[in-house]
């Protein structure tokens, strides 16, 4: 399967960002999830480290294959989600019940039933809002930023595993992983200044 | 017993099957104590029971349905226990036709105030209409007079729906619509085991689609029937999503224990944690949706304040010894499963799930408990008197009977079929589904 067609087209290779600058990689490319997975699980066996595997769509299992642990996001989605209600709560509490006591309906100022609902959205929106904030940040995202790919396609039907190049690295033994899992290319590439 | 093979069949094991014997016996000491003391209290913990035992079959037959309909392939690996819950349907049947003979053929006073409106009679000519107890007639003469000639007109505008006869029929006509789609869906399940035909599961999406409107309309309308027009002036639009939602969360829960239980005997070891986590991630979305239906009715309720709405709390919030199961109920059903499923260790962990499940199993009894239980001590005129905590008990176990029973048909029914649908389209993905 891997003959000489497969690579007659050879992936545009790009720098891919500021934290790449003075790095260097070790590339595998992949063309189906089932040779991708395999070869991640026998990378991670072998003790490489991964800068990260790059995939068109989420691949069931990559997480485990990586040996990622899991996200702390969700804990700032409990905490941001628990600090709404707060928010909402507190607020409804002051200019409701506390700074001008308002006789709705003859209820209670403090009418908890019905601010509920506003402490449900506040709860959801700072939660969801702080979530995807974080994320951003943790990634370094932004809207509008200029991300290439590091290998044409890898938004397309490409998989690329890309190991770092640090201390002693085995290149024979990651090449060797990389073909043995019928990898389309294996590049070596290094972070330059963009 | 062989932990796997494609063909493997359940067999009940005596000591199983006698647990869930003695359960029943214990449940229908705990009633036949009670109908000998009080029966209205005997027949609303029955009603429970056979409300509670309905809803779950139901469950089987409509997460089978809904899994058809969606297209989702993880659940095959459990269908055929979801497909044995349905068989209980049979019992939920004979539980209502037996409720509905004790209901007629009662002569004991408490009982008028079980379906109030069945005891309607019309015997004084066209227009005028006299309860059929003593009581109700002595105090058409007393002070309360205006307030009950009210109540009778109004029961008397819902009886062209709110009638034995129509009631009766309503009834069976549920359990016929319900009984016929899951003979049509389990069956093709079965044929697809010997021919292993595309098109049974095709044809299975069509009737489960079908299967799903007629459920949203009868579930609704079977809540209406058998538990809201216990108070028969009091409605709330939203009560059959209520029931459905706990339906969901208490059927999700009854899968979970079940396939933790079958697991402990040795069978189902192609469940693993990813499945659990699909049934922990429903167990949590349900919980929610009956947090929030819990939370729609009530506060829509609190904050309009019109009498014929708000007599389901009065009645409930202004007894000193049940006031505090109003928060209970929440607590219990809402606050706790939902903390506790958001943590995705918990909703992976079979053991972890097993206890909330049963923790979920036994807040369904609480919230039918809280809406069936002081029935039997209720009038119309707004008052509540003599319910107390003392036989809470017996209820419990009457509910423990007919759980007993449950699963007494489920092994049963389940020992009938092999316990993996092998040739299902979807059988492989199921095996090697993922979720995390």
């Amino acid at each position: 399967m891997s003959g000489p067609e497969r690579t007659t087209r050879n992936a545009k290779i790009r720098p891919f960002g500021e934290s790449m600058m003075s790095k260097k990689f070790f590339v595998g490319v992949f063309t189906n999830e089932h040779d991708v997975l395999d070869a991640t699980t026998a990378c991670r066996e072998a003790g490489f480290a991964f800068h990260d595997v790059f995939l068109p769509y989420a691949v069931h299992g990559m997480e485990d294959a990586m040996g990622i642990k899991r996200s702390w996001l969700t804990w700032v989605t409990f905490l941001a989600g628990a600090a709404g209600t707060t928010i909402a709560l507190a607020g409804q509490w002051y200019v409701s019940a506390y700074d001008w006591p308002l006789n709705i309906g003859g209820k209670d100022p403090f009418a908890l039933p019905a601010f509920i609902p506003i402490a449900f959205e506040l709860t959801v929106l700072i939660g969801g809002l702080s979530t995807v904030a974080a994320l951003f940040a943790v990634c370094k995202l932004f809207p509008g930023k200029d991300v290439k790919p590091i290998v044409d396609g890898v938004t397309d039907d490409k998989f690329a595993i890309v190991l770092e190049r640090a201390g002693n690295f085995d290149e024979a033994r990651a090449r060797s992983i990389f073909q043995s899992h019928n990898a389309e290319q294996v590049l070596e590439l290094s972070g330059e200044k963009a | 017993m062989e932990a796997s093979g494609h063909s493997q069949t359940f067999k009940p094991t005596s000591k199983a099957l006698f647990v869930c014997f003695v359960m029943f016996v214990a449940g229908m000491v705990c009633f036949g104590y009670t109908l000998s003391k009080n029966p209205a209290e005997a027949w609303s913990h029955w009603l429970i029971g056979a409300f509670y035992t309905t809803m779950m079959a139901l469950f089987g037959i409509f997460f089978c349905a809904m899994n058809y309909a969606s297209g989702a392939g993880w659940n095959v690996v459990i269908r055929r226990v979801n497909e044995a819950m349905a068989s209980n349907l049979i019992i939920g049947f004979l539980a209502m036709v037996i409720l509905v003979i004790g209901l007629l053929t009662s002569h004991d006073k408490g009982m008028e105030r079980i379906y109030e409106w069945l005891h309607l009679h019309h015997d004084h000519g066209a227009g005028s209409l006299e309860h059929a107890g003593g009581e109700m007639a002595a105090a058409a003469h007393s002070g309360q007079s205006a307030l009950d000639k009210a109540h009778h007109e109004l029961l008397e505008h819902k009886s062209p729906w709110l009638n034995q006869n129509f009631w009766i029929i309503r009834m069976v006509a549920y359990f016929a619509i319900w009984g016929f789609f899951a003979w049509k869906i389990i069956s093709n399940s079965r044929k697809q085991d010997i021919d292993g035909d595309v098109k049974r599961t095709r044809a299975n999406v069509r009737w489960s689609c079908l299967f799903i409107v007629f459920f949203a309309a009868t579930v609704c309308l079977a809540s209406f029937d058998w538990i809201m027009s216990l108070e028969p002036t009091w409605f709330s639009t939203i009560f059959g999503v209520y029931h459905f939602a706990g339906l969901f969360a208490g059927g999700v829960s009854t899968t979970i224990v079940l396939l933790f239980i079958l697991r402990r005997m040795g069978y189902l070891k192609e469940v693993n944690a990813n499945h659990f986590h699909n049934l922990g991630i429903w167990l949590i979305v349900t919980t929610i949706f009956w947090g929030y239906i819990w939370f729609s009715q009530m506060m829509l309720i609190w904050y309009s304040n019109i009498p014929e709405e708000t007599q389901f709390y009065v009645f409930r919030m202004t007894n000193p010894e049940w006031d505090k199961w109003f928060y209970i109920n929440l607590g219990w059903n809402f606050i706790v499963p939902f903390l506790l499923l958001l943590q995705q260790p918990i909703k992976r962990n079979e053991k972890a799930l097993f206890f909330i499940a049963i923790w979920v199993l036994i807040g369904r009894w609480i919230d039918l408990y809280w809406s069936v239980g002081p029935i039997p001590f209720l009038d119309h005129a707004t008052h509540v008197y003599g319910f107390s905590k003392d036989t809470v008990w017996l209820s419990v176990g009457t509910v423990v009977g007919f759980a007993g029973l449950f699963g007494f048909v489920f092994f049963k029914a389940l020992a009938k079929a092999p316990l993996q649908a092998t040739k299902d389209p979807y059988y492989e993905e199921s095996l090697h589904h993922h979720s995390a």
